[in-house]
Order: C-alpha cells, then sequence, then structure tokens
C-alpha cells in the first residue's frame, strides 16, 4: 500500500477515480494501524484480502460470493453536500452550519457489484483503537453482500489496467515532464478525443486507435518516458499486446 | 531608458474562469471550504493595514485554513497549496496542487462584509483629527500633486486643440505640408501623450495618498461602514467606504449607502469634506 500511494497521484487526471486510501501524511500512520488491524480481523476469519497495483483495497469473505472494497479518506460527514454545491451555483456562497472541518476522516465501504453505492462510517482520531468500527463495517456489509446471488463480473474488471488508467497516466507525465516531452502533446490529443477504442503501451511506442473506423496511430518516446512509465503501470503492461491486463 | 534589457511578453489567460489549461477540469475542486474565525479575521486585518501603509493592492500568504472538496471523488483533497489573497475590502483563495508548478485555481472574490458574522460597526468621521500636523502634511502633499495634474490637463486639452486644428487643415486641403511643418505637428503629438501618462502616473499616486489620508486620520479603510453629519447642514450621510477623490480642495468619500434600518442599501451615496478652509 506504501508503494501505491506514490502512484494514486495519477488519479487526479482520472475520469474515475479508483478506491483506496488517501490521506494526509499527518494521518498516515494511524490509518495504516487501523488498516493492519481490520486486516487481521479479516484473515483470522480466512477471508481472502488483495491490495492492487493502485492501492485499492478488496476483502472477499469466505462465505459469500460478492466481495467489497474500502476507501478511507477526509469527506463532510453529517451534510448534504450535493445541495450545498446547487446553492453555490445559484448564490455563488453558501455557508454551512455544524460542519466540522477537523474532524473528517471516514472509512467507505461497497460491495463490488455494478451501481452499488458506497457507504461512509466516521472514524473517531481520538480513539488509539477503534474496535467498534469493524463491527459497525460487518453489520452493514454482509447483509448488503448476501442479498447477491448472481455472478457479477465487477470484480474482474477492476482488476484490469484499464484504457481510462493509462490515459490518466498519460496526462500526469504530460503535465509532470512538461512540454519538453511528447506526453504533454499526446495528453493534449487524447483530451480532443471524443472516444479511444484502443490504448496500447510498449517499451517504446504508444499506439492509439481513435473513433469507430478504427485509426490507429503509433507515437514514439524516449528513455525518459520510459521511465516514468515504469513508475506507474506494472512491468507486464508493456510485454503484452493487448491493454486490458489482469494483475 | 538609456539600456535595452529586452522586451517581456507574456500570454494572456483568462482570469478566474475557465483558463485554456489541458485537462483542467479533472484537477479542479468543486469546493472551497473554510471557516471565518477571528484569528482569520485578524490576520486578514494585519496584513490589510499593509495594504495602505505601502501602497499595495492585494497581499498573498499561504494559509492552511481552507480546504478544498472534490465532488468526483467525494472527498477533501490534501497536499493542496492554498493561498489567500487579501484586499482591501474583499478576499479569495486559489490553489495549487502537484504535479503543477503554478496555481491553477482560485475562487471568486467575496466581500469580507458578507462573511462577516456580526454586522459592521459604523464608524463616526473625526473631522477635528483633520488639523494635526500628519494630516496637514498629507493634505498639503496631495494638494501639490492635484495642482500639477490640473495644470498638465489644461495644457493637455489646449494642445489637443492646437493638434486636431492642424490635423483638420492637413486632411482639407491637398498641398503637401513643409517638413518643419510635418514635424511640430508630430512632436506635439508625442508631448500630449506624455502628458497624458504623466497625468495617469499622478492619478494613481494622489489615490493611493487619499487612502492613507483617510486611514491615517478617519481610521478607516475600504468597506468599512462610516457615518458623518454635515457640520453646515447637520444633514447625516451613512454608507460604505468604496472609493474617494480628491477635486479642487474638496474629499469626496463614496459608496453604497446604509438604509435606516441599519442594512445596505442599493443607492450610491457621497461624503464631501472641505480639507482646505
Amino acid at each position: 500500500m506504501r508503494k501505491a500511494r506514490k502512484r494514486r497521484q495519477v488519479f487526479l487526471f482520472h475520469d474515475h477515480p479508483r478506491s483506496g486510501i488517501d490521506v494526509p501524511e499527518d494521518d498516515w500512520n494511524y490509518v495504516i494501524n487501523l488498516v493492519t488491524d481490520l486486516f487481521k480481523f479479516y484473515k483470522a476469519q480466512g477471508c481472502n484480502i488483495e491490495v492492487t497495483w493502485w492501492g485499492e483495497i478488496f476483502i472477499k469473505l469466505p462465505s459469500f460470493e460478492t466481495p467489497f472494497e474500502i476507501s478511507i479518506n477526509h469527506k463532510p460527514a453529517h451534510i448534504k453536500i450535493d445541495q450545498v454545491i446547487k446553492k453555490i451555483k445559484d448564490s455563488g456562497l453558501a455557508r454551512i452550519a455544524n460542519l466540522d472541518l477537523a474532524t473528517s476522516l471516514s472509512l467507505s465501504v461497497r460491495p463490488i457489484r455494478k451501481r452499488t453505492k458506497w457507504h461512509s462510517f466516521a472514524i473517531d482520531t481520538k480513539v488509539a483503537k477503534p474496535v467498534s468500527l469493524t463491527a459497525k463495517v460487518n453489520e452493514h456489509i454482509q447483509p448488503k453482500i448476501s442479498s447477491y446471488y448472481k455472478h457479477d463480473d465487477e470484480l474482474d474488471k477492476l482488476r484490469k489496467i484499464t484504457k481510462e488508467d493509462l490515459i490518466a497516466v498519460i496526462r500526469l507525465g504530460g503535465v509532470l515532464l512538461s512540454r519538453n516531452s511528447m506526453l504533454h502533446y499526446l495528453a493534449a490529443e487524447l483530451n480532443r478525443c471524443i472516444y479511444v477504442s484502443k490504448l496500447t503501451i510498449s517499451d517504446s511506442t504508444i499506439t492509439i486507435g481513435v473513433g469507430r473506423l478504427y485509426e490507429e496511430s503509433v507515437h514514439h518516446f524516449g528513455k525518459k518516458e520510459l521511465k516514468f512509465f515504469h513508475k506507474y503501470v506494472p512491468e507486464h503492461i508493456f510485454l503484452t499486446e493487448d491493454n486490458e491486463i489482469n494483475y | 531608458m538609456s539600456e535595452h534589457n529586452g522586451l517581456v511578453c507574456l500570454g494572456v489567460n483568462e482570469l478566474y474562469h475557465k483558463r485554456n489549461m489541458q485537462h483542467s477540469h479533472h484537477v479542479l475542486p468543486t469546493l472551497c471550504l473554510f471557516e471565518f474565525t477571528d484569528e482569520m479575521q485578524y490576520l486578514i486585518t494585519e496584513k490589510q493595514a499593509l495594504l495602505v501603509e505601502h501602497d499595495i493592492a492585494e497581499v498573498v500568504i499561504r494559509t492552511t485554513l481552507a480546504k478544498w472538496y472534490f465532488q468526483l471523488t467525494n472527498r477533501y483533497h490534501y497536499e493542496v497549496l492554498t493561498y489567500l489573497h487579501i484586499q482591501a475590502d474583499s478576499i479569495s483563495f486559489s490553489g495549487k496542487m502537484k504535479p503543477y508548478k503554478s496555481p491553477h485555481f482560485t475562487t471568486p472574490i467575496i466581500l469580507i462584509d458578507s462573511i462577516k458574522k456580526t454586522g459592521s460597526v459604523i464608524k463616526a468621521l473625526p473631522l477635528d483629527k483633520l488639523t494635526i500636523p500628519l494630516a496637514l502634511g498629507l493634505i498639503k502633499e496631495i494638494q501639490i500633486l492635484s495642482t500639477e495634474n490640473y495644470d498638465l490637463s489644461d495644457l493637455y486639452w489646449e494642445l489637443d486643440d492646437v493638434a486636431s486644428n492642424i490635423r483638420k487643415l492637413d486632411e482639407k486641403v491637398v498641398n503637401k505640408l513643409s517638413f518643419e511643418c510635418e514635424e511640430a505637428l508630430s512632436q506635439i503629438s508625442t508631448e500630449s501623450n506624455s502628458l497624458n501618462s504623466r497625468q495617469e502616473v499622478l492619478e494613481v499616486q494622489i489615490g493611493n495618498l487619499l487612502i492613507r489620508l483617510v486611514k491615517n486620520i478617519f481610521g478607516i479603510t475600504r468597506g468599512d461602514w462610516i457615518s458623518y453629519v454635515s457640520p453646515a447642514t447637520a444633514e447625516m450621510t451613512q454608507l460604505r467606504f468604496d472609493n474617494c477623490s480628491f477635486y479642487e480642495g474638496v474629499l469626496t468619500i463614496y459608496g453604497l449607502g446604509l438604509t435606516k434600518s441599519g442594512i445596505l442599501g442599493k443607492r450610491e451615496q457621497s461624503i464631501r469634506i472641505d480639507l482646505v478652509p
């Protein structure tokens, strides 16, 4: 998870950022301890825990087919943020009573199925080990995941490195390596595309298929870009032809 | 301007709106949240004093008092470098996220009045302070500058008269003017241009001095609510101080008027104070 943390910078440029842990430096140690405890608890029950390249956490309880994912970050608690956004669009300014900016750390869970919603629990950082949190999560998630009976391929989809991920990596590269890199121009070009049908990266080229007519273009990159890609994209991406690859 | 350092030219982006920047829509926060605490208010007042002292239009400081909410991820993002922009009567926040190297988003500018918890205190103008030496000094300085400004203005318009007549003459007749005459014409136009820019410099200087005068003498800054009773007519005017000007020895303070119920009205009002007896 520590390694994945650096890669998560990619999600700033992602159209649908992936779940996981996004907390400031100050909270990191606390959160890691919390997650370790959580993992121990689930391991003891014989659960299968998976941490992906991007730092997503998937947990599968032994008796249920549907796994769930976990996110930890700071979010506004106890208020309807949609209403605030709407008000701001109307008047440009909104006052929110009883919103505490200091205590906003929360843990969210979602069953890995299509169109499922996240549910959040506030984390009380004053308590060293919030045991009750695990219980709360369990209480919420068990009935949820036991209600599904049909197979769903959402997990397989999440496990893949997708086109969207790669586009986000290219955008990040465009900003990090700035105007000196071809990624800068490629990112701009990608932003103008309405639909990208194919995107593969080899160790010296990026191939992009655009639109329905499947026009492919090949873009060559140098050592600087390769070094960058090695940081953000798993090794095997370069080896295979297909861009959607399993872990 | 004997030495040339080379001319620097910069591109222009629309400020505070959609900038022509790559994939900006991915990295824009949805909301900026902050609490207008006493601590923050004190900080702002403290920095606003600097504005007047050094003729600055805006002070920018780094702050940790604001949080940025992103709708896409439904969370606050950390590692946002936040800057607080403080102007005479308003504030705004701008921010920068890794890996960007300069601020790339900003909030609209908001009036401090509109976020204050308690309504503003209405201050009376202490007219008696106009006789203290500091006030007299400042008034003298303003007077000198404004006299220079009037003189320049007169000269500018007189010159303009001459120049436009010559130009008219040039257009009406087919005969070519002599070289000397052409030369004189272009000199007149150069002269009137330089007069114009000198006037602009003077106007800015006078403006700054006026702001300093009302701050030091009356203790008011832009955005303050003030009340004034005219010594001549005993009529009372209440307004929010937005701007001021000086003309022929009279200081005029403009601003939106306050209604009888003590809230900000819609009509612009002004207060005229004789600085020079």
